[in-house]
C-alpha cells in the first residue's frame, strides 16, 4: 500500500490583517489575516522549514520541490533542499514549477514511479511567496506558506487510489517572466472556462478510471481561495459529501499558491475518519485529481499535527508600509557583502548542514571548521557531527547599527543542546521578549545576496514548541 | 644588552574629524612633534614602523611602509607596516622595541595613523563588518554589538550595571574636557548617558567611542644614548601581546564566559612579569585602558587585576580610577573622548601616559606618577597589548 505518510506545514510567523491591507487602499475592511514571509525567508527556506519536521528523514530517498516563486531562475532548489536535509547524494531530486498545481503534479509523479520498498519515502515540498500588485484585489488574497507531503508505504495515513489530470490553456492567473506581480484574467471567464472546466474534467477522468461515482467521495479538496469557488466546484462535479469546517488556512494564511492544495488536504485529514475517500485537486493550467482513502493511522497524524500551533504562533505586521517592504516592493539600500560561490561551496557541510567537528582525542566540539583542535591541538583528527538545531540563549544584543532590513538586529549566542555554540542573528522575535536562558530553535534563512547568489545560514528563532519566551 | 629601551620623542595630532587633512598630513604632524620633542630629525632615524589597521577600506593609505615613507620622505630606510586590529599601534611599538633591543638600530620611529572620517562612520567600521569579512560567520556583528553581548552577560551575572557604565563615560568625558587633543571636549551627565539612544543594547551612543581621524608618534632609543645626550625619557618596562581567538569565530567559543578577555589577562601577565608588577593597583600610578565602550573599561579593570571579577562596578563607584583615586584611568579622556583612529590609539596612549610620567598634564596631572600602563584590546577581544612605562622616581620628587 502506498500513500501519504506525513503532511508537514510551514506557516511564516509574520502576519498582517486583511483589514490593514484593505485600509491602505481605502477599501472596506475584510476579516482574516495573511501570512507573510519574513525578509530572510523565501520559497526555499520555507520548504526547508517544512521538511525539517520529517519524522524519519533518513528514510527519504528523494525530494521534489514545487513552486511558482523559485528564488532562482536557473540553479536548482531541490538539490539544495536535499543537501541541507542531509539526503544521500544520489537522492532523486526534481524541480517543478510555473503552475500552481506543480505540487500535486509532483505528487502524481511520485505515486506513479516512486520506490517505497523497505519503508523508503519520497517528499514533495510545495512552497510559494507570490506577489500581487499593490492596490490590486489579489494583494488581499495572497499569503506565503509551504507544505511538505511525504509519500511512502509504511505508516500510511491516506492510501493512494489513483491520479488523473487535465490540461487547459484557458488563462486564469499568470506572471510573465521577469515580472513581479501575478496577473489575472476576467474573473467570470476564469471561473467558468478554466477553474470549473479543468476540475470537472480531471474529476470525471479519475472517477471513470477508478470506476467510482462522485457519490462515493467523502471529501473534495478544492484549492479555491473563496467559498464561492468551492461551492461552484462542488456543483460542477455534483459533489455532495462532507463539508469541511471554515478553513483556518484560507482565513489566516491566504491563497498560498502551490502550497495551498497540501495545506487544505492537511486540514481536511484533521476532520476525516478512517475509510473516508478524499479527492485532492490541484489547479493551474489544468487540474490534477488524486484520490486517497484515509486509514486508521490518521489518528496519529491528528495527534501530531503542528498546523494550528503554527497558525497561533505569529508576529503581527502593524503597518502596510512594512508589508510592502517585506514583499520587496520598496526600493531599499541593498548590502552586497563579500561572498563567492567557491567559498560558499567549500563550507557547505558546516554552513548548510550545520555540521561540527568533534575531536577524536579530547572530544571538543569545533564550529566553524578547523584543522587543529582548539583545545588539544591534535591535527586533522575529527568526526563530523550534526549540531542540534535547538538550544538556550547564552547572551544577546539588540544592535541598532547593523545596516539591514530590520532594526534592531538581534544578535544571539546560543548554547546548543548536545553541545556546541552558535553566534548568529535572531529572527521572528520581538526584542522585548528576548531573555537570557530562553529556548530557541535554529531555522535556515537567507542572509544576503553577496556574490550574486543567495547566502543561507541558520538563525535563532524563539522556540514556542518547547517553552519559548518566558 | 641590559640597556633599557626608552621613549624620547612624543607626538600626537588632535583626534577629531580632520576633513581638511590627509592621512599624510596627520602622519607628518605626529612625526614632526616626535622629532621636536626628541631633538632628533629624520636624518637620525634608522628604521620606522607604521601602525594602520585598515587600508583600502575607508581610505587609500596605510597598506605598507610606503604610506609612512612617502609623506615623511624617509627613503630609503626600512619601514614596516603593522596591523593587529585595535592593538595595532601598541604592536607597532612592540616590534620597534624588539629591533632596538636586538641591537640592530639605535633610533627608530613609530607612527600610528588612521583616517576614518573621509567617509561617514557607517562607511568605515560598520561597513567593515557588514560588507566585508566572512560571508556568514558573525554577520550582523558590529563593534558595539560584540560588547553589547558582554554587557548583557555582565548584567545577568553581576546585576544591572548601566549606571556604572555611565559613570565611566562621565569620568572620561570630564578628563576629555581638560585635554586639548580630545575629540569630544564636552562633559556628560549620568542621566544623559543612560538616556542616550541605543547603539547595541544595553550600550547607548554615549557609551561608545566616536569615529575620528588621528595620528600619534614615538621615537625609541637606548637608555644609554638618551642619558648621554641628556634627554628626558620614559622607560618601556614591560610589553606584552597575546592572541587568544580568531576574529569571525570568537563568539562561537564555548569556553568563553563573555565576562572578560583572556588576551588582556595574558598580555598583562607578560608585561607585569617584565616590569616586576605584582600588585597593579598599588604599583601603577596612571593607566590608559581600551574604553571603546564603557563596559569594556569595567571589564579591563578586572582583567588587568585592578580588582577582582565583578568588582569593576565598585571601582568606578568608589572613584578609585578618577583623579585623586588610587589609580586614575584614562586621564586623556580615553577612547570615549579622544575617539579611536584604530592604528593611532595604541601609540596615542603611550604618548599620554608618557606625558603623565613626565609631569606635563596640567589640570589632569596625577601627582607623582612614575609608573603607567597602557592597554589596547583588538578585534572581538582576540588580540591584546599591554605596556608598562616608568620613570625613575627621583627625577620628580
Amino acid at each position: 500500500m502506498k500513500g501519504i505518510v506525513e503532511i508537514l506545514p510551514y506557516i511564516p510567523r509574520s502576519r498582517i490583517r486583511v483589514e490593514t491591507l484593505a485600509k491602505a487602499w481605502g477599501q472596506p475592511a475584510k476579516p482574516g489575516e495573511r501570512a507573510v514571509a519574513n525578509y530572510d525567508e523565501d520559497s526555499l527556506t520555507m520548504a526547508v522549514a517544512a521538511l525539517s519536521q520529517a519524522r524519519d528523514p533518513e528514510l527519504l530517498t528523494g525530494v521534489h520541490f514545487a513552486t511558482t516563486t523559485s528564488p532562482v531562475g536557473e540553479g536548482g532548489c531541490a538539490s539544495m533542499l536535499a543537501f541541507v536535509l542531509n539526503l544521500p547524494d544520489d537522492a532523486a531530486t526534481a524541480d517543478f514549477g510555473t503552475t500552481l498545481r506543480s505540487g500535486t503534479t509532483a505528487l502524481r509523479t511520485v505515486f506513479a514511479g516512486g520506490n517505497f520498498d523497505y519503508g523508503r519515502t519520497m517528499a514533495v515540498v510545495a512552497s510559494d511567496t507570490r506577489r500581487g500588485q499593490p492596490g490590486n484585489e489579489i494583494e488581499l488574497q495572497f499569503g506565503d506558506a509551504a507544505c511538505a507531503v511525504i509519500a511512502g508505504s509504511e505508516g500510511v495515513i491516506a492510501k493512494w487510489l489513483g491520479s488523473a489530470s487535465h490540461n487547459s490553456v484557458a488563462p486564469d492567473a499568470w506572471r510573465p517572466a521577469g515580472q513581479q506581480f501575478v496577473q489575472q484574467a476576467d474573473a467570470k471567464f476564469a471561473l467558468k472556462e478554466s477553474f470549473l472546466d479543468s476540475i470537472g474534467h480531471a474529476v470525471n477522468k479519475l472517477l471513470k478510471d477508478l470506476e467510482l461515482s462522485i457519490g462515493q467521495i467523502d471529501w473534495l479538496v478544492i484549492p479555491g481561495a473563496t467559498a464561492r469557488q468551492q461551492q461552484a466546484a462542488y456543483a460542477k462535479t455534483g459533489f455532495s459529501g462532507k463539508v469541511p469546517a471554515t478553513s483556518r488556512v484560507l482565513h489566516e494564511v491566504g491563497n498560498c499558491g502551490a502550497a495551498l492544495p497540501f495545506l487544505l488536504l492537511h486540514e481536511t485529514l484533521l476532520q476525516a475518519e478512517p475509510g473516508d475517500k478524499v479527492l485532492l485537486i490541484g489547479y493551474g493550467a489544468g487540474a490534477d485529481a488524486i484520490l486517497f482513502e484515509v486509514t486508521e493511522e490518521v489518528g496519529y497524524f491528528k495527534e501530531n499535527s503542528t498546523l494550528f500551533r503554527q497558525l497561533d504562533r505569529k508576529c503581527m505586521i502593524g503597518e502596510y508600509a512594512r508589508f510592502l517592504d517585506m514583499k520587496g516592493n520598496l526600493e531599499r539600500e541593498t548590502l552586497v557583502p563579500y561572498s563567492t560561490p567557491v567559498y560558499a561551496w567549500r563550507e557547505r557541510e558546516t554552513n548548510l548542514r550545520l555540521k561540527a567537528q568533534v575531536c577524536r582525542q579530547c572530544g571538543t566540539i569545533q564550529f566553524p571548521e578547523r584543522r587543529i583542535c582548539t583545545h588539544c591541538r591534535t591535527r586533522d583528527d575529527f568526526v563530523w557531527r550534526s549540531l542540534q538545531k535547538s538550544g538556550v540563549l547564552f547572551t544577546f544584543t539588540h544592535d541598532y547599527l547593523v545596516p539591514g532590513l530590520t532594526v534592531p538586529t538581534t544578535m544571539a549566542v546560543v548554547d546548543l543542546d548536545g553541545g556546541g555554540r552558535l553566534f548568529t542573528q535572531m529572527t521572528d522575535s520581538d526584542p522585548k521578549e528576548v531573555r537570557i536562558g530562553m529556548r530557541v530553535s535554529l531555522e535556515y534563512r537567507k542572509f544576503h545576496e553577496g556574490g550574486g547568489f543567495a547566502n543561507y545560514f541558520w538563525k535563532a528563532v524563539p522556540s514556542v514548541d518547547r517553552g519559548g519566551a518566558q | 644588552m641590559n640597556d633599557r629601551i626608552v621613549i624620547v620623542g612624543f607626538g600626537a595630532t588632535r583626534f577629531t574629524e580632520h576633513f581638511d587633512k590627509s592621512y599624510g598630513d596627520l602622519v607628518v604632524e605626529a612625526a614632526y612633534q616626535a622629532y621636536e620633542t626628541s631633538g632628533w630629525g629624520p636624518e637620525d632615524i634608522q628604521a620606522a614602523w607604521l601602525g594602520t589597521c585598515y587600508a583600502y577600506d575607508y581610505g587609500t593609505e596605510g597598506n605598507a611602509g610606503t604610506s609612512l615613507a612617502e609623506p615623511l620622505g624617509l627613503y630609503p630606510i626600512p619601514v614596516t607596516r603593522v596591523a593587529n586590529y585595535c592593538a595595532t599601534g601598541l604592536d607597532a611599538i612592540r616590534n620597534a622595541y624588539f629591533a632596538v633591543k636586538a641591537g640592530e638600530y639605535d633610533r627608530v620611529l613609530v607612527v600610528g595613523a588612521e583616517k576614518m572620517r573621509d567617509v561617514p562612520p557607517r562607511g568605515s567600521l560598520v561597513a567593515t563588518h557588514a560588507e566585508r569579512g566572512h560571508p556568514i560567520y558573525s554577520k550582523g556583528r558590529t563593534a558595539p554589538g560584540m560588547f553589547g553581548l558582554m554587557a548583557r552577560r555582565y548584567f545577568e551575572v553581576y546585576g544591572d550595571s548601566k549606571e556604572e557604565m555611565a559613570l565611566v563615560s562621565v569620568k572620561n568625558h570630564e578628563f576629555g574636557s581638560l585635554n586639548p587633543r580630545a575629540h569630544h571636549r564636552g562633559r556628560v551627565t549620568v542621566e544623559q548617558v543612560m538616556k542616550a539612544p541605543m547603539a547595541a543594547d544595553p550600550i547607548g551612543v554615549l557609551d561608545c567611542t566616536p569615529t575620528s581621524d588621528g595620528a600619534a608618534a614615538v621615537i625609541l632609543t637606548r637608555e644609554s644614548i638618551a642619558k648621554a645626550e641628556g634627554k628626558e625619557y620614559v622607560v618601556i618596562a614591560g610589553l606584552g601581546l597575546s592572541v587568544t581567538s580568531g576574529y569571525f569565530s570568537a563568539q562561537f567559543n564555548q569556553d568563553w564566559d563573555f565576562l572578560g578577555f583572556q588576551s588582556t589577562r595574558e598580555a598583562a601577565a607578560q608585561a607585569y612579569r617584565q616590569a616586576g608588577i605584582t600588585n597593579p593597583l598599588e604599583q601603577i600610578d596612571v593607566a590608559e585602558v581600551h574604553d571603546c565602550f564603557t563596559i569594556t573599561e569595567l571589564l579591563n579593570y578586572e582583567d588587568l587585576g585592578f580588582c577582582g571579577p565583578g568588582e569593576g562596578r565598585r571601582l568606578i563607584r568608589e572613584g578609585v580610577t578618577a583623579l585623586g583615586g588610587a589609580l586614575p584611568v584614562n586621564t586623556s579622556g580615553g577612547l570615549q573622548s579622544c575617539g579611536h583612529p584604530i592604528g593611532a590609539s595604541g601609540v596615542r596612549m603611550v604618548v599620554d601616559v608618557a606625558e603623565q610620567l613626565l609631569g606635563r598634564c596640567g589640570q589632569r596631572q596625577v601627582p607623582g606618577a612614575h609608573v603607567g600602563l597602557t592597554h589596547s584590546l583588538g578585534g572581538p577581544g582576540s588580540v591584546c597589548g599591554v605596556s608598562i612605562l616608568s620613570v625613575p622616581r627621583k627625577q620628580y620628587f
